[in-house]
């Protein structure tokens, strides 16, 4: 197991989905697509930039497999900005056994004067949901409902 | 399967059928015009209409509405209808996540041309009132866990009690307001605290309420019973079950993902997981969603309460000169137990509908006595900037469609072309420029909803009324919209 902390900017892509929007992230080993992938959906909700690192909040989770981790963890990521209204500057994940998860999230809560936001992001879905390892390192692909 | 491996045949002018192949049970069929089909041929829109088609228990077709776009398992604009004695299955993805999305339409006795000048303080009042955009919430004081319960169990009718809705609202509500199968239990905590403090809240994306007028009728007489005569303003809101739906959507999906092993159910598409309507997690499933479904009716009354507040307000005008009143509301993402003859028979069904709204004609028991002669109201919202529709039950709609037509315009441009194509534009003041004055709070928003990412919902619209489903009334143009 090892600490990683997501490159920024997070290597992502946005793709063109009818109503909705996929989402393209690759990293060098799980730990950085989980963290990327979760700065992806944050920048969905927000502008980023203006989120600031001012508090930490910790968690662990477990799914079977890692896709299910996938969409375990960025509906963690949508589940405290409903109830907490909070969102994510630093994501520090750490996988175990490829399904399990413990987590460090450094941000703030949401402040309408200074986080422009974007749009509400109602869930992450498992249609075409990919999460791979290849021989250049870790790619997954998520389409988000809008 | 692939798209080149639906085979297509025309079987009216608005109506196409893809040929039963391998893995299907029942054909497809899709409401369309000409220049419908030829956009449906570069998305996988269609070959969802086919993967819906291997559903088990699925009767007689998998339909699609012409505002049919791709979604996720299902296509938005989708109907499915299972057979609970034949082993039929329910799937939150034959729903969505956000259960009981829907549309209400309140009427008022001001015509607009009086009010125009005051067209800014109502919107302004409109967009104070009604928490809107990412994150919103308050603006009911939060629920506690009793009384989140009573809302799951009650929903509309939760909020007699609070002073936010009448008896005359609830009958002009689908359902009444409440589906009785409802189980609070089944709703987890984690939904429970995504919805308590959401009651009355708008949300995103393609959500709003808007101030429209009455600008044509087709149907004078019906267009009277339904208060609607021209130049008359009225108040559209289009929202659903909020965070609270979409957790319970979640939870179950990965509830079916385990039940298509145990079942051994094959989906040709994982957003297709289900699981035999009659079975703890079918039961589990309907009894969740259906207290969201009773949530999402809360919600859009709360709104309308906190709408009729903000009319009162800014226009100075009394409860009576206001007249506020509900014509209908329409939920277009549920399933449903429904009672459909179908060849001759009576069968109970559970009748999925994901972007499609219910539709009765003239005569139906669940048209609510009001309006049982001349049909169950049709509420199809367009884009910001053109047109909606009110439309009316037809005598075909139960032979077609399960008793279903078309929700809104459905999308013509990516949220990502749009956006693209918005560069340099002023949104706001293009809008203003047609007559409609817009507040949001989310500026992406506005570009993704412009009103050229839709198609025309008029050709929406007319494909139901040339097929019988549904009968146009009324058409409202939009003068103030708010949005998230």
């Amino acid at each position: 197991m090892r600490l990683m902390e997501t490159a920024t900017p997070a290597r992502y892509r946005l793709l063109a989905h009818t109503a909705d929007m996929g989402v393209f992230v690759k990293a060098p080993d799980l730990d950085g697509l989980l963290a990327s992938a979760a700065q992806a959906v944050t920048e969905l909700l927000v502008e980023p930039g203006a989120v600031q690192d001012r508090r930490e909040l910790a968690l662990e989770l477990e799914a079977a497999g890692t896709s299910e981790l996938l969409v375990r963890w960025l509906s963690e990521v949508l589940f405290l900005f409903e109830t907490r209204h909070f969102l994510g500057r630093r994501f520090q994940v750490r996988t175990a056994g490829g399904s399990r998860l413990s987590a460090q999230i450094g941000g703030e809560e949401l402040d309408w004067e200074r986080h422009r936001f974007r749009c509400e992001v109602k869930a992450v879905t498992r249609h075409k949901l990919r999460v791979e390892s290849t021989a250049r390192g870790w790619r997954a692909f998520f389409i988000v409902d809008l | 399967m692939e798209l080149t491996d639906l085979r297509l045949k025309r079987l009216a002018p608005w109506l196409w059928e893809i040929e039963e192949t391998a893995g299907m049970l029942v054909p497809g069929r899709v409401f369309a015009d000409e220049a419908m089909m030829s956009t449906l041929a570069q998305d996988q829109s269609l070959l969802q209409v086919a993967n819906v088609a291997h559903l088990k228990g699925i009767v007689k077709y998998s339909l699609a509405m012409p505002d049919i776009h791709w979604g996720y398992g299902f296509p938005i604009g989708g109907v499915a209808a299972t057979d609970p004695r034949e082993g039929g299955v329910i799937s939150p993805g034959g729903v969505g996540y956000d259960i009981n999305c829907g549309v209400r339409l309140a009427a008022t006795d001001i015509h607009f041309h009086d009010v125009a000048h005051r067209l800014k303080d109502m919107v302004t009042a409109l967009y104070q009132t009604i928490p809107c955009g990412v994150g919103s919430s308050g603006a009911v004081k939060k629920l506690s866990r009793r009384e989140l319960d009573e809302v799951l169990a009650g929903g509309a009718h939760a909020l007699v009690a609070r002073g936010m809705a009448t008896e005359h609202d609830l009958a002009c509500t689908e359902e009444n307001g409440r589906l009785p199968a409802a189980d609070p239990d089944r709703v987890s905590d984690r939904a429970k605290d995504r919805g308590a403090d959401q009651l009355g809240t708008l949300g995103s994306g393609n959500h709003f309420v808007e101030l429209q007028v009455v600008d044509q009728v087709f149907d004078p007489d019906v267009a009277r019973r339904l208060g609607l005569d021209i130049g008359i303003l009225a108040l559209f809101i289009h929202s659903g079950s909020r965070g609270l739906g979409y957790q319970v959507c979640e939870d179950f999906l990965q509830t079916m993902d385990v039940a298509l092993r145990k079942y051994n159910i094959p989906v040709p598409d994982r957003q297709l997981a289900c699981a035999p309507v009659d079975s703890p997690e079918g039961r589990g499933y309907l009894g969740a969603m259906s207290a969201a479904a009773n949530f999402a009716w809360a919600n859009r009354q709360a709104m309308m309460h906190l709408a009729e507040g903000a009319l009162l307000r800014s226009l100075g005008v009394s409860p009576r000169e206001l007249n506020f009143r509900l014509v209908y509301d329409v939920c277009h993402n549920v399933a449903k137990l429904e009672t459909h003859d179908v060849d001759g028979q009576i069968r109970e069904l559970c009748v999925h509908r994901k972007g499609a709204t219910r539709c009765l004609p003239p005569g139906h028991p669940l048209v609510p006595p009001l309006y049982r002669d001349i049909g169950q109201p049709v509420l199809i919202p367009g884009d910001m900037g053109r047109y909606s529709f009110v439309c009316v039950g037809s005598d075909k709609a139960l032979d077609l469609t399960f008793g279903s037509s078309c929700h809104g315009a459905g999308r013509l441009k990516s949220r990502h072309q749009a956006t693209r194509d918005s560069r340099g534009r002023n949104i706001v003041r293009e809008l203003a420029e047609r007559g409609v004055t817009v507040m949001a709070r989310g500026y992406k928003t506005l570009a993704e909803e412009m009103p050229e990412a839709y198609k025309d919902v008029a050709s929406v619209v007319d494909v139901m009324h040339e097929a019988g489903v549904s009968r146009k009334v009324v058409r409202l143009r939009p003068v103030g919209c708010i949005k998230g």
